[in-house]
């Protein structure tokens, strides 16, 4: 196989491929909701438990590049909140995801989101100080700095943090949670995140996390429509294009396992310096 | 600014910070808000600082005709369409229309590309780090391997079996292995923390 | 539809930006350098928009104008702002002063954070329950066991004697399958953003299989 080939050729067969799959959308029974049912449940069992049109802080800090990842899920879980007459209060301490904290919000304003359920507490710099001040907020305290509307924060039932960004959930467990007690802190991250955020979940530190396209999906499944179905993104990622490139990647690594025989050579002793 | 001052100023911000960490007093709280509020102020300015560093650096370069002038033109021309259309007279700032049509049409769609090529690019990474024969490599991508043939979609028992290898793998071994990290971690910044905090360098030990 | 575009002027050129990255995979590196050197300049000056428009007019600017005697605090404030944007023309011991600010309280959060926030209530979820059925006890004590391996192998420094050597070499072989089962849930999130894109080249601009 020539470098060339390699280099463009493959990248470019494995795009042409999904772009296949994604057209025809071959409907082979697959779904992408079963790999990890679990998170999806104690998300769910953690809604049920809030008080009637409960007050919810919104962390809103994705990043640009994964947040495609979580979009579907993330929308669902607004329209699922606003369905359960939660007020909602956004706010960022980056600029990706202030800029995509904007482009939701004014989605939700377009697709007809109750009017007065979403306040704009905009961007605060700062990370950790920003997380110190929300905290103050919650718990409370008159911030020394901050938008108008953080004086509201008091009696706050429940913060979602979407992460992606450096200010995911571990700074909002590590910043916010000493300083608001009581205040449960629910998550939804990419894949990227798994290492510093499960353990959080595991801890119980994070009542609920969502933290890979098939928890997502789980979610998105078990989550009836509810009055505001404009709203959610039910349609997920094609489960065949997902089964093609993960069957492309297998081969790919497996090929690479066996080629030149380093899985023999993980076999051999390993001679001593 | 004699040479002390600076690190009395960190170890006092940093003594103040923590002190309201754990110990309940309004005034300390008082004294901290303002603390916290000097540090949100600092990263508003930092935040106008890397803008003006950014725009003056690719302008000197611009003007120079030193490096990529093409590059140079598409760093400002993007921050002046931004600028331009949030703090232009009467803009809403971000919630601006204008400035939303920027992140639709560009921000988002060139930031989200670029982490969907990322997929063919860990890829190749792992598939050299294989062939390149390391033991930790081929360790990492026998694992990465079990890992994709778990995640399948595939229905029937065979998909069940495999979503479960998938779940308690994540659930045991992962969150066990990605705890001790987080433990090790926690403890490598607290330490580094407290050196900063009291001032203390290789020279003190 | 996928991605944020509302109207069909942001679709086309959403469409053409997409391409322009993808172009990157068969060997088009200008074009994607450029696209590169764009985004680059529109997040900077979005952080430079937002910290303007929403943190220093609204919080400091704004009220004083209104009352420029009334908060004497917001001077400081405004002063801060004022120092550190041009930290990179100030002298030295001047922009030293905000960047001793930032350091002092990162130092603070930070050990406030890792002692309360993690290593404390880490340590406690590593501790094994008793009075749960067999099947959950035994995954516990098995996470357990990998986390305190893991520890061992992740602080120690040169480990003597064979004990020592034997966690310690454990625990990194298990630090390395730890991130090469999450090098697979990568792979599957990545796949998932690319997919994402090319169902929205092929969906809402090529209009095939809505």
């Amino acid at each position: 196989m020539s470098e060339r080939l390699a280099r463009f050729g493959l990248p470019l067969a494995v795009v042409g491929l999904l772009a296949l799959v994604v057209a025809v959308g071959p409907n082979l029974g697959l779904r992408i909701a079963g790999s990890d049912p679990a998170p999806a449940g104690r998300l769910i069992e953690v809604l049920d438990r809030l008080p009637a049109d409960p007050a919810v802080l919104v962390g809103f800090d994705p990043d640009l590049g994964t947040y495609p990842e979580l979009r579907p899920t993330v929308r669902t879980l607004v329209a699922d909140l606003l369905d359960r007459g939660a007020g909602l209060s956004f706010v960022s301490m980056t600029p990706e995801g202030r800029a995509l904290a904007v482009a939701e919000m004014a989605r939700l304003d377009r697709l007809g989101a109750p009017r007065g359920s979403v306040t704009d507490l905009g961007f605060i710099p700062g990370a950790e100080a920003a997380l110190v001040s929300l905290a103050g907020a919650i718990s409370g305290q008159r911030p020394a700095a901050g938008p108008p509307g953080l004086d509201e924060l008091d009696g706050t039932d429940l913060a979602v943090v979407v992460g992606g960004n450096d200010l995911g959930p571990r700074s909002w467990v590590e910043q916010v949670a000493p300083r608001a007690a009581g205040l449960q802190i629910v998550a939804v991250t990419p894949t990227v995140l798994l290492p510093e955020v499960e353990p959080y979940r595991a801890s119980g530190q994070l009542a609920a996390l969502l933290t890979t396209p098939g928890q997502g999906a789980a979610f998105r499944e078990r989550t009836p429509a509810g009055s505001f179905p404009a709203l959610a993104e039910r349609a997920g990622p094609s489960p065949a294009a997902i089964a093609a490139g993960l069957l492309v990647a297998a081969v790919w690594l497996a090929s690479a396992l066996l080629a030149g025989g380093p899985a023999r050579r993980l076999l051999r002793p390993t001679a001593r310096r | 600014m004699r040479r002390a001052t600076i690190p009395a100023l960190v170890i006092a911000v940093g003594l103040l910070l923590f002190a309201d960490l754990l110990v309940v007093n309004p005034a300390l709280g008082d004294l901290a808000g303002v603390a916290v509020a000097a540090v949100i102020a600092v990263a508003a300015g930092a935040a106008i600082a890397t803008g003006t560093t950014l725009a003056v650096r690719r302008g000197l370069d611009l003007w120079r005709r030193r490096g990529d002038p093409v590059g140079a033109l598409a760093v400002l021309l993007g921050m002046a369409a931004v600028l331009v259309a949030g703090l232009r007279p009467g803009s809403a700032g971000a919630a601006d229309p204008a400035v939303g049509w920027i992140v639709a049409a560009l921000i988002a769609p060139i930031g989200a590309t670029l982490f969907g090529l990322l997929f063919l690019a860990t890829l190749s990474a792992a598939r050299r780090s294989a062939i390149r024969g390391g033991r930790e490599g081929l360790v990492l991508v026998a694992a990465a391997l079990v890992l994709v043939v778990a995640l399948l979609p595939i229905g029937g028992p065979l998909g069940t079996a495999l979503s479960g290898v998938a779940s308690w793998t994540l659930s045991v071994p992962i969150a066990g292995v990605f705890r001790g990290i987080l433990i090790g971690i926690a403890i490598t910044a607290a330490i580094l923390a407290t050196r900063t905090m009291f001032g203390i360098g290789p020279a003190d030990e | 539809m996928n991605g944020l575009a509302t109207d069909a002027s942001a679709t086309a050129i959403a469409a053409l930006a997409t391409v322009a990255v993808l172009g990157g995979l068969l060997g088009e590196r200008r074009v994607f350098g450029w696209t590169q050197h764009l985004f680059a300049g529109l997040l900077t000056g979005y952080l430079v928009l937002i910290a303007v428009r929403e943190v220093v007019v609204p919080w400091l600017v704004t009220p004083l104008i209104a009352d420029p005697a009334g908060r004497p605090e917001l001077w400081i404030g405004l002063a801060m702002v004022a120092i550190t944007a041009l930290s990179p023309w100030l002298p030295r011991a001047l922009a030293a002063v905000p960047v001793s600010i930032m350091v002092g309280s990162l130092a603070a959060f930070g050990l406030g954070g890792a002692l309360v926030g993690t290593l404390l209530p880490q340590a406690a979820a590593t501790v094994v329950a008793g009075g749960e059925p067999f099947g959950v006890t035994l995954a516990a004590v098995v996470s357990a066991a990998i986390t305190v391996l893991v520890l061992v192998g992740f602080l120690h420094g040169v480990p003597r004697g064979r004990a020592s050597l034997v966690a310690t070499s454990a625990g990194r072989w298990l630090m390395v399958a730890g991130i090469g089962g999450w090098l697979g849930y990568l792979l599957y999130a990545r796949l998932v953003l690319l997919i994402d894109r090319i169902a929205f080249l092929v969906g809402d601009v090529a209009g095939i299989g809505r």
